[in-house]
């Protein structure tokens, strides 16, 4: 039984995913995104990780995806790319890599001995999980970095948010090309074509 | 009763995904997007691990990886937002200052 809602949550994530990656629209990918994010907590749920599965609707669906969809909808990208199926050598040899990567695992996957998984519901409540995580001394000096990088993380983006000078902004637009103003301007270029 | 190989399947599927979107995609957020996937798909494979040998080690580390790519994300859309005041667009090939 638990293994058909598995199988169910993980069809509905593979086709978010699919629906993701071939989305024209970067805000129906988001929320396909989302909608895959949150058919994985479900299999945390059913791999004995409610704490994780509830992280990860906090989190990732409720964090990290509002704030996606927040730049996208404050840059205002819309139909950026100008075909669907981009047919240049690159994406044959995206196809191909993302091909080789997978068969690569599989065959790694199916060639160890993989034991069946101890009998017996053992959920890891958020007592065990914190137990493990503030006592092994390994683990407590990561979250001590991890603090670190946090508050990197939000100097930087703080710092690159900020207003422009004056001489900042002349030289923008000293760089930048006449014909794109706009903010659709690279909708409508030819999907072989690079620009010079 | 869910295997242990079933968690890796659906794992590689997920990260196989992420990475032909990373590589396929022209737009900036959308390989953002790819990337977050690739990075549940580990998550997914850790918990499974976890699961399988009942330490909750893995766990810990999936939150970890949570806080990596939260910091990840707000680097990556702060530069993003940058690059667009720059250049407006959000096309890769036309992010193109550092090209040969």
């Amino acid at each position: 039984m638990s293994l058909v809602i598995f199988v169910v949550f993980g069809c509905v994530a593979v086709g978010c995913a699919l629906a993701m990656v071939f989305a024209r629209n970067p805000v129906y990918g988001a929320i396909a995104l989302i909608v895959c994010l949150a058919a994985l907590a479900g299999e945390y749920l059913l791999l004995d990780a409610p704490l994780l599965a509830a992280f990860q609707i906090l989190v990732y669906a409720g964090a990290i995806m509002v704030l996606y969809l927040f730049v996208i909808m404050l840059l205002n990208v819309r139909r950026e790319e100008g075909c669907r199926w981009c047919t240049d050598w690159r994406t044959y040899l995206g196809f191909v890599l993302a091909g080789l990567i997978g068969l690569s695992f599989l065959f790694k996957a199916s060639n160890v001995a993989h034991p069946a998984p101890p009998v017996g519901f053992h959920v890891y409540d958020v007592t065990g999980v914190a137990y493990t995580m503030f006592t092994d001394p390994t683990l407590l000096f990561i979250i001590e970095a991890l603090g670190v990088l946090l508050l990197m993380s939000v100097v930087g983006a703080i710092y690159l948010g900020r207003r422009f000078s004056a001489e900042e902004e002349l030289l923008m637009k000293h760089d930048q090309p006449a014909g794109s103003s706009g903010t659709g301007a690279a909708g409508d270029a030819p999907c072989g074509e690079t620009t010079p | 009763m869910i295997q242990t190989i079933h968690v890796l399947w659906l794992s590689t599927i997920l990260f196989v995904i992420g990475t032909a979107g990373v590589l396929i995609r022209r737009n900036a957020i959308v390989m953002l997007m790819s990337v977050e996937l690739m990075l549940n798909a580990v998550n997914l494979a850790l918990i499974g691990f976890s699961r399988q040998f009942r330490d909750v080690t893995g766990q810990v580390y999936v939150i970890f990886i949570m806080t990596v790519a939260a910091a990840e994300v707000a680097i990556g859309l702060a530069l993003f937002v940058a690059v667009f005041r720059h250049k407006r667009t959000l096309d890769t090939q036309k992010i193109d200052l550092l090209r040969w």
